[in-house]
């Protein structure tokens, strides 16, 4: 993935100063027991799965992450890329607070991964929870899920701008999934920079629903902002129509190929997508962390996973290490903006 | 007609014998994890997921994709079928959709001494729902999902309104006691998290508590648990003696002669649980609530629901059923996950490289035609190997009390805390079996709790939803002429038993309902 | 029966209360975030409202009408018969995930966790012998038999983890 502009100088530089900072506390604390154990080489090889490892999934089976994460589960499954057995787990509940709650006391232990999303940023902040994001150990990025404007087949808006005129003109009725989540977050930026009427908002259960209501109609629902494989089936069947992608560059895969970005149409928003990113529990040691991170990465490489990838839509974005770090920090800050500016903390 | 063609190619691709081989495999598996406490369809299908991407990649000689998902799917109507044996047995729901069996199937397995009778009555009642199901699955999935699709928040709070209004009068001989429990019901369903606003209610700032108060685990405890405490004071030992003698296949005879009596009743529900199944993100469970309100409205002897009574079960089984089969079709027609398990099932189809909707139709025909002459077999498969084991399993009432109490409350324990991994879920189990013990001595009726707590959640959401959507106007719910028609409905249901209580009355004759405890 | 019924509509009016005063904010102003919405604590609190309202009625019945003469339980064996199934039921749930207390910056264990498969063993065991009074081989194989196989289909077949032991953390035991 190529590197994009943040969306100010001021958060990209304090960005990179925090995750300079979270890197060397880190290792400050990793290095500090390992000083005292024998030769290190022979104790990092040593680092692995003792017995089987649990794979929090923070939805319901069937949602969008756990498709994700049962997708990687397979891969590690059926590749042996880890010598105990990776066994998908959700604990759903509070737009994922139950599940961040679950890996955030398994303090230290390797046996539990997590996959999150955006929640992990926006439910933490809004459910004032103890922790913060920062908590845990990161260990990748796999991909990053862009958001693209859905609009009814039989919708007259033909280009984003027409979307936006009609939006300045009424409160337009959109739907997404969850309150004080991702999709929220993108229509109050919406609303923000381009000084629409304030959107009504009818939230969802999951994607699916999100893009079942905008092609039944339901409830004067005109327009989603789903992942392009959400609505993939319903734009192939004449149901659902994308009018821009949120991204640098149109997309690259064939069916959306000839889509223009919404900053091409006026909507200047293109650093905003749902991770699909790999957490572990507070504490990991390096090398605990490096085992991971190194499980995951062949997982990234493998063919299956770039099927599964371009099958998605899904842009590739391997982020590990002191890049991640920044990656999650930028998105704190922006999670943490919103929140503020639309009273989602009281 | 094309799709005779169509079918019969699909039959000709379902009977190849690696597939018929997979499909068996599957439906044995799929019952046990219905029989499995905690493991459910959804759960089940997602643990075998990883072994599909074998099969579907040809590992075993002969296998493709259609392999797969038959495998999937043989694991899911296994499940449907499976998961009501622990309610009739043990008072234990399996399945979600199999709570309301615990309403009659577990009252005539045991009061009435006839397990064989109540499993037998279940399972000829889903294979007729089941294929009335996928007979409409074949000819109309396109036209009824792209109506479903219009279901929008108004519609669907007018579909739970009626079929709380089908249930009106459930335990009416305390009125009262019913209202408690029905709000009771209300309460504990809006415990957690909040969708709507995002907040935290009733929680009391716990963290663990945010994924609310799952009814699985409450009706584990108040029909599981409540019943063997229940059965420890009336009998002090022994859980079943009164059983039939004769066990084995008259048992299958008989319930084939019950559901001849009621093929009316079968049969509607079957075609409503197919409309409902379609709506997307409801199905199963929902389905089955109706099915058993629809069941009593219909009888022309209400008292006897409750008690063990066959419509009771057969009702709400050949809903949920054909419910479940249903769910699938906005998966295959248009790409949406019509239940937690076809979004699994979705998942699958992804991971093997597929895209689910409508494109499927048209690359891959043998897929699509190979799955659907697959649930015509696969129930078939199902049906067979259940009428076989009926007498075995209605043996389980006989193990003796010292291994069969403890076991219950092991199995108990087992399918709370694997529903979400959580201990709080197993305390939650215990309590509720203590407070059902309790209620039921205090003759409160349970079910009109569990069905405020099965439905209440969702009704609530989409009451909401629509509020928004019209802007906190109430007429929005007769914006649509379904809602209205709907809500309308739902309004007479409630009005005729309380006019009929009423005229009663005023004729000096306390009608039979309203008879006080003493 | 009469003050059985009494108290026990009275304990669902306290758990009324209790809700509807965590439920007070239905009546702020800013109650719903959406324009139209009525809120989250709408729809608990007129659910606890009618429960409250409901059970005092029912209490008032209880008080009004005559009522049976009985106690709650048909003499002090079948509450023993009761009790011998609750106590250790209760007993074995707690075992199960052990006992902790938890402070700001300690937590104390008062009992480990015995997980699923130890704590099975023990209860179906003691039912065996206590209730069953078999003989004590095959007390010990019940209690052996019995989490072996739910070891074998759920954590070796379906992959399934139910609670485990303060010995699995160490690696003595593997459940």
């Amino acid at each position: 993935m190529e590197v994009r502009v943040m969306a100010s100088p001021v958060i990209r530089t304090a960005a990179t100063l925090m995750a300079a900072l979270v890197t060397l506390s880190a290792c400050a604390t990793a290095n500090a027991p390992s000083a005292t154990s024998t030769g290190s080489a022979t104790a990092a090889a040593a680092v692995q799965p003792t017995h089987p490892v649990e794979f929090v999934i923070s939805t319901a089976p069937g949602g969008g992450s756990d498709i994700y994460a049962r997708a990687m589960a397979t891969i590690i499954e059926n590749k042996k890329f880890s010598p105990q057995p990776v066994t998908p787990l959700n604990k759903e509940g509070g737009s994922g607070a139950v599940a961040f709650q679950y890996v955030f006391e398994k303090t230290g232990d390797m046996h539990y991964v997590m996959i999150t999303l955006n929640s992990f940023f926006t439910t933490i902040i809004t459910q004032k929870l103890s922790f913060k994001a920062t908590d845990f150990t990161p260990v990748a990025n796999l991909a990053l899920d862009p958001f693209y404007l859905w609009v009814n087949e039989d919708s007259p808006w033909k280009t984003a701008q027409d979307f936006i005129d009609a939006a300045k003109k009424d409160s337009l009725t959109v739907a997404g999934t969850g309150t004080k989540q991702e999709d929220e977050a993108l229509f109050r930026r919406i609303e923000d920079l381009m000084q629409t009427k304030p959107f009504t908002y009818v939230p969802q259960t999951s994607g699916a629903t999100v893009a079942a209501a905008l092609a039944g109609h339901q409830g004067q629902v005109v327009a989603t902002v789903n992942n392009p494989s959400e609505g993939l089936q319903l734009y192939q069947s004449k149901k659902l129509r994308p009018l821009c992608a949120f991204t640098p560059a149109s997309p690259t895969t064939a069916i959306y190929a000839s889509l223009p970005t919404c900053k091409s149409q006026g909507i200047a928003i293109d650093d905003y997508f749902i991770m699909r990113a790999i957490m572990a529990p507070p504490g990991l040691s390096q090398a605990q962390q490096a085992f991971w991170v190194d499980v995951f990465k062949k997982v990234y490489d493998s063919d299956e996973w770039k099927k599964f990838m371009s099958d998605n839509a899904l842009d590739p974005a391997f982020k590990s290490g002191l890049e991640f770090r920044q990656f999650i920090l930028q998105y704190q800050q922006l999670h943490q903006n919103i929140a503020t500016k639309f009273k989602w903390v009281s | 007609m094309e799709v005779f063609g169509d079918l019969a190619g699909g039959f000709a691709t379902a009977l190849h014998p690696i597939n018929m081989a997979m499909l068996f495999v599957a439906v044995v598996l799929g019952l046990v994890i219905g029989v499995l406490p905690g493991l459910g369809g959804t759960s089940g299908v997602a643990i075998l997921l990883p072994i599909t991407v074998f099969i579907a990649h040809g590992s075993l000689p002969g296998s493709d994709a259609t392999t797969a998902i038959i495998f999937l799917a043989g694991i899911y109507w296994g499940a449907l079928f499976g998961g009501v044996i622990t309610s009739i047995l043990f008072n234990i729901p399996g399945e979600p959709w199999a709570v309301v069996l615990l309403f009659d199937g577990f009252p005539l397995a045991k009061r009435l001494g006839k397990p064989g009778l109540a499993l037998a009555s279940s399972f000829v009642s889903s294979f007729l729902g089941a294929l009335v199901s996928t007979i409409l699955f074949t000819f109309f999935a396109l036209p009824i999902a792209l109506k479903a699709l219009e279901f929008g928040p108004a519609e669907l709070f007018a579909v739970f309104v009626l079929s709380f209004a089908t249930l009106i009068g459930l335990g009416a001989e305390a009125p009262m006691k019913s209202v408690a429990m029905l709000a009771l019901g209300l309460l504990l369903a809006a415990v957690g998290f909040d969708t709507v606003t995002g907040e935290q209610r009733l929680n009391f700032g716990q963290i663990s508590l945010l994924s609310g108060i799952s009814f699985v685990p409450v009706t584990i405890g108040l029909f599981g648990i409540g019943e063997i405490l229940a059965s420890a004071e009336e009998q002090g030992i022994g859980f079943v003696e009164n059983i039939s003698a004769r066990l084995g296949l008259q048992d299958v005879f008989a319930a084939v002669g019950e559901l001849r009596k009621r093929l009316r009743l079968v049969l509607s529900n079957a075609v409503i649980g197919f409309f409902f199944g379609v709506l997307p993100g409801h199905g199963a469970t929902a389905a089955s609530f109706l099915g058993y309100g629809l069941a009593r409205q219909y009888s022309k002897n209400k008292e006897n629901f409750g008690k063990g009574e066959i419509s009771g079960i057969m009702g709400p089984q050949a809903a949920a059923d054909s419910a479940g089969v249903a769910s699938l079709v906005p998966m295959i027609t248009l790409g949406i996950p019509g239940s937690p398990t076809s979004a699994v099932i979705m998942a699958g189809l992804f991971i093997w490289g597929l895209q689910p909707g409508p494109v499927l139709f048209i690359q891959h025909p043998d897929f699509v035609w190979g799955l659907i002459a697959s649930i015509y077999l696969g129930h078939l498969l199902t049906f067979i190997l259940c009428l076989l084991a009926v007498p075995l399993l209605a043996m389980i009432m006989r193990v003796p009390y010292a291994i069969i109490t403890p076991f219950i409350v092991v199995i108990s324990i087992i399918g709370s805390y694997s529903l979400n991994n959580s201990m709080l879920d197993v305390f939650i189990t215990v309590i509720f079996g203590l407070i059902g013990y309790w209620l039921r001595k205090m003759k409160y009726p349970l079910a009109p709790l569990v069905v405020a707590l099965v439905l209440g959640d969702s009704m609530e959401r989409e009451l909401r939803k629509a509020l928004i959507a019209g802007h906190g106007s109430p007429l929005y719910f007769f914006n649509s002429g379904l809602s209205t028609v709907l809500l309308v409905l739902a309004i007479v249901l409630v009005l005729i038993p309380l006019v009929r209580t009423i005229r009663a009355r005023r004729r000096g004759a306390a009608p039979p309902a309203a008879v006080a405890h003493p | 029966m009469r003050p059985y019924q009494v108290a026990t509509a009275a304990a669902i009016v306290l758990i009324a209360a209790v809700a509807m005063f965590d439920s007070r904010a239905a009546f702020s102003p800013s109650a719903g975030t959406a324009p139209g919405d009525v809120g989250s604590r709408w729809y608990p609190f007129w659910a606890a409202t009618i429960m409250g309202v409901a059970s005092v009625f029912v209490g008032y019945r209880a008080l009004t009408t005559p009522q049976g003469v009985e106690g709650a339980f048909a003499g002090a064996k079948s509450l023993f018969a009761v009790l011998k199934l609750a106590v250790p039921m209760l007993g074995y749930a707690l075992l199960i995930g052990g006992i902790r207390w938890r402070t700001t910056d300690f937590t104390y264990t008062i009992v480990p966790p015995f997980g699923f498969y130890l704590s099975t063993a023990l209860y179906m065991g003691l039912f065996a012998w206590w209730l069953g009074r078999y003989k004590i081989w095959w007390v010990g194989a019940i209690a052996v038999a019995f989490p072996i196989v739910i070891f074998a289909v759920f954590e070796i077949g379906f992959r399934v983890s139910l609670p485990k032991s303060f010995l699995y953390d160490s690696g003595i035991l593997p459940f």
